[in-house]
């Protein structure tokens, strides 16, 4: 029985004004028949407000089941639009429970009843709808078709894939159309489609377009640049969207054969730059990325402004530099770039000013090294990283000066630019080298000897281990660090670094880490150059590394581990394998541990086994990279069982094991995965591994 | 950085805050956190992950690269048609609304380094209308190391760079170089490292009445907005004013605002608008 307060709810919930009705209807309870029941007869609301309080209290409901055959029968019957839209997400918010009952109106008579359940699937997106709506693709409706391809493009992995794939070849458009959109959804572009024939269709050629964003097949390319000098506005973008995902899912190199492709597109048709410089301002996310990529192979001066427009938004920026340094390098440029200036804001300016300074304009230099000392944080940062991509030894000094500043930030900036201005040219390298001796004894820093590793030479050795014997912590890992990277360049011969040894037994721990850390890389260099290893000192410094190996620090530890492993030594397999053995280890060691012993050559078949199952993603993948190299069954096994690991990044490491495992048996195993995982990443992974495998 | 460095990272930052980033935002995520790699010492974005897993001060560079993935460059007066609105239309309806309690709570959430807050207490000042009221303007952000800045009130010229940020001059001095705000409107506005994701976001702001939120959202996904709007919605007083970024909605988000066409702005208003009520 309803109580006077309950009758009072429900009446303010079915009459009064709007504000009265939301009130009411947000302090309704579901759970009770009697609320619930108005929950559900206010889903016809006339006000979207009030539907949508509805639809927050009936997603609440932690047991839905009672309301879900209600609110499948407003879906596919609800007195006005708006009802049935409310119910729709209302079953969209309930999720998975919802998915029997509309998997079920999938098959109801009225032909708005399937279609609206396809709608909301999609939505749920979980993968027990794909078979039913897969079935559905050969509805006598046309509209439940294509309802049901768009939501299998919303719901994704392999066996969607494939049944839009499928769907391609029917003869209704409209099917046709939602399968190429889904797919295009998905970011999958399947191989060994007509791309031509789909493109030359004008209903499909947008979503086509959008879809070879995805594809790795070398003709969709050229499609691909064709169709940025599409005549069509919408289909331009669309082509600029796929040149955009190219570009965020591959290297520039790799993205050469597309340059090439554009590179002639824009010379047959000019105004294709024009276009590209027009889409500049989409706000579908892909369409900026996919023109100012465009614009580095094909754009002119006159694109300078439009382009730097979009430097003000920082995810844009590394774009707008590659497109002012594709452009022709001349006097329109600077021409163009100077008359944007006074309209830039600060951080655009920069851009600018390093785009004339490699033009070789000297007030811009000094501009931009005026600017290196900003007060403001974000223009200092933006400006001392220009000056190290513009490699103009000019800038040396003062970027030498902010080595020894007191924020680590911009010290480590100035680092940073000091080596890319050395990797510019011999002269620049021989300028920048000076400038760092000259203050490695006055005025040392982290930062100069990060710089110094980096850019030295083999002589540059000595203010490291003076570095290494330094008061300040900071100072002794970054002269470990640099000790690091000689050895990585090869620099270091088999010279005696006692101070390296007497650094694993530092009071700072991460002075002992970085100190082993060196020995590793100085171990593999050795490797490397077989240079010899059987000096006195280095077996001092193994010694030191065996010792590390019990650290109360897990840093230390696996430092250490690496460091035995890089050795080569196996004698020293025993003593990493305790720590894989050591239940207590932290993933860190656990992973430094299995890395070291693979390069030892004796990985222990039961610690990788055990490894795989560890609870941490971390070291499962390294498990399964090592299980590469275990021979037999038990090796295999590690594999496969990684290949359905819920995560992705340990799929896509069982992909890169099986490729370098190298065993042709795996090639079919490896091809399946590729066609059925439904991460693109992963997919795109085991089918890189199964072409290696049946290549071998 | 590769695809799945980008993806790592990523996740890695979600679960930590709540914040997503899309795919086209990969060129931001790595600009933004190159320099860790080389203050850190690593060569990749691999080490730089393993470094964020593992390494014993993990939480703090977590932080570190939190506050460097969410801080936005800003400045005085952003948006100014939105503020017009807020100066010409919201202050003089708070007056009259909250006159009987003589009391002003403004939220600036996502403050970054405090050029929204400070903006927002000028305009408070210079409106007239809140002489001898309790006024407090909140400052909230993520970031700690944005909000020290922003307790620290020095400001560069490049603050400075809309016209109409000319009013924030009148309330600053230059001290070594920079615009120092003066106490005036320092005292006005309270700071607080605030995620407001997390499930006692805000706990310790009283009751507000006008809410920017500028930017934020465009950070979260779905879910994460709803949490972040409910929170805001729970701290509202009836009648509360709420204003987004002039590219974002809260369609298909939540219908717990209503729209409000306003001369200068569309904003959004938590409904009723009873009397002020003490918190």
């Amino acid at each position: 029985m309803s109580s006077p307060l309950d009758l009072s709810r429900h009446a303010r919930a079915r009459g009064g004004d709007e504000e009265t009705r939301y009130r009411a209807v947000a302090g309704l309870d579901p759970v009770q028949a009697a609320d619930r029941a108005l929950l559900l007869e206010c889903l016809a609301d006339p006000s979207w407000r009030v539907r949508s309080a509805v639809v927050d209290r009936l997603a609440a409901l932690a047991d839905p089941f009672p309301a879900l055959a209600p609110l499948a029968d407003a879906l596919s019957a609800g007195p006005t639009v708006g009802a049935r839209d409310a119910a729709g997400a209302a079953l969209a918010r309930i999720g998975a429970p919802a998915v029997p009952v509309l998997v079920e109106r999938l098959a109801a008579e009225g032909s708005d009843a399937r279609q609206a359940a396809a709608s909301v699937l999609g939505s749920i997106a979980d993968r027990r709808a794909v078979a039913p709506l897969t079935a559905r693709l050969a509805d006598r409706d046309p509209n439940v078709r294509a309802a049901s391809a768009e939501a299998l493009g919303k719901i994704g992995g392999a066996e969607s894939a494939a049944a839009l794939r499928a769907a391609l070849a029917s003869d209704d458009s409209v099917l046709r159309l939602a399968a190429v959109e889904g797919l295009a959804a998905l970011r999958v572009c399947p191989q060994g489609l007509p791309y031509a024939e789909l493109v030359a269709d004008p209903a499909l050629r947008r979503p086509t377009y959008r879809m070879l964003g995805a594809c790795d097949d070398p003709e969709a390319l050229a499609l691909v640049a064709a169709g940025v000098a599409d005549p069509a506005r919408s289909a331009r973008e669309a082509a600029l969207a796929a040149v955009g995902q190219q570009r965020s899912r591959r290297t520039l190199e790799e993205l050469a054969p597309l340059a090439e492709a554009l590179r002639a597109v824009g010379a047959r048709q000019p105004a294709a730059a024009d276009a590209c410089a027009a889409a500049l301002g989409s706000e579908e996310p892909f369409v900026p990325v996919g023109a100012l990529t465009a614009l580095a192979w094909i754009g002119a001066a006159r694109h300078a402004r439009a382009v730097l427009a979009l430097a003000e938004d920082e995810r844009h920026r590394t774009l707008v530099e590659e497109a002012l340094e594709g452009m022709a390098q001349g006097a329109e440029l600077r021409v163009a770039l100077a008359e944007a200036l006074p309209d830039l804001g600060p951080l655009a300016r920069v851009t600018a000013l390093a785009a004339l300074a490699r033009l070789g304009s000297p007030a811009a230099l000094e501009s931009l090294v005026r600017e290196a000392s900003d007060l403001d944080a974000w223009v200092q940062g933006e400006a001392i990283a220009a000056l190290g991509r513009i490699g103009d030894p000019r800038a040396v000094p003062p970027l030498a000066g902010l080595l020894a500043d007191d924020g680590p930030a911009v010290a480590g900036a100035a680092a940073a630019a000091l080596v890319r201005i050395a990797e510019a040219s011999p002269p620049a390298r021989a300028t920048a080298l000076a400038a760092l001796r000259a203050r490695a004894g006055s005025s040392p820093s982290a930062a100069l000897y990060r710089a110094l590793g980096a850019v030295g030479e083999a002589a540059d050795l000595e203010p490291l281990r003076a570095g290494l014997r330094g008061a300040a912590v900071v100072q002794r890992i970054a002269a470990a660090g640099a000790v690091a990277t000689l050895a990585q360049r090869r620099l270091l011969g088999p010279r005696p670094l006692p101070e390296l040894v007497a650094a694993l037994s530092d009071p700072a721990w991460s002075v002992r880490a970085a100190a082993a850390r060196a020995f590793a890389e100085i171990a593999r260099a050795r490797d490397r150059a077989a240079l010899p290893d059987e000096t006195a000192a280095t077996h001092e410094a193994l010694l030191a590394l065996e010792a590390a190996l019990g650290d109360r620090e897990p840093s230390v530890r696996a430092a250490a581990a690496e460091a035995l492993g890089a050795s080569g030594d196996p004698a020293h397999a025993g003593a990493v394998a305790a720590l894989v053995a050591d239940a207590s280890a932290p993933p860190l060691v656990v992973v430094a541990a299995l890395r070291a012993l693979v390069t030892l050559g004796a990985p222990p078949a039961g610690a990788i086994a055990r490894a795989a199952a560890h609870p941490d993603p971390e070291v499962v993948k390294e498990a399964v990279l090592a299980a590469a190299a275990l021979p037999g069954a038990g090796g295999e096994g590690i594999l496969r069982d990684a290949a359905r690991s819920p995560r992705w990044d340990v799929r896509r490491a069982a992909a890169r094991a099986m490729g370098e495992r190298g065993d042709r048996g795996l090639a079919a195993e490896a091809a399946r995965l590729a066609a059925e995982d439904p991460d693109p990443l992963v997919a795109r992974a085991f089918a890189e591994a199964a072409q290696a495998l049946e290549g071998r | 950085m590769s695809e799945e460095e980008f993806r790592l990272l990523r996740d890695l930052v979600q679960v930590h805050c709540g914040i997503y980033f899309r795919e086209d935002m990969k060129y931001l995520l790595a600009r933004r956190l190159a320099p860790r790699l080389n203050a850190l010492g690593l060569r990749g974005f691999d080490e730089y992950y393993r470094h964020l897993r593992f390494d014993p001060g993990a939480d703090g560079e977590l932080e570190t690269a939190t506050d460097l993935l969410t801080t936005n460059e800003t400045y005085f007066f952003r948006e100014p048609l939105q503020l017009r609105a807020f100066a010409r239309e919201i202050l003089p309806a708070a007056a009259k609304d909250l006159s009987p309690l003589r009391r002003l709570r403004v939220l600036s959430a996502g403050c970054s380094t405090g050029e929204e807050p400070y903006t927002l207490a000028v305009m408070v000042k210079d409106s007239g209308l809140f002489e001898g009221w309790d006024v407090e303007i909140v400052g909230a952000d993520v970031s700690r190391r944005c909000l020290a800045q922003a307790r620290a009130a020095a400001y560069g010229e490049h603050a400075f760079r809309s016209p109409e940020a000319e009013p924030v001059r009148r309330w600053a001095h230059l001290r070594g170089g920079k615009w120092v705000l003066d106490d005036a409107i320092r005292r006005m506005v309270r700071f607080s490292a605030e995620n407001l994701v997390a499930p006692r976001a805000l706990a310790s702001v009283a009751r507000l009445d006008v809410v920017f939120c500028r930017n934020v959202m465009i950070y979260f996904d779905v879910a994460a907005r709803r949490r972040a709007l409910r929170r805001l919605h729970e701290r509202m007083r009836d009648g509360a004013w709420l204003l987004l970024g002039h590219s974002e909605s809260l369609l298909n988000v939540t219908a717990d605002f209503e729209i409000v066409h306003l001369r200068h702005d569309l904003v959004y208003r938590k409904p009723g608008g009873a009397p002020a009520e003490a918190t």
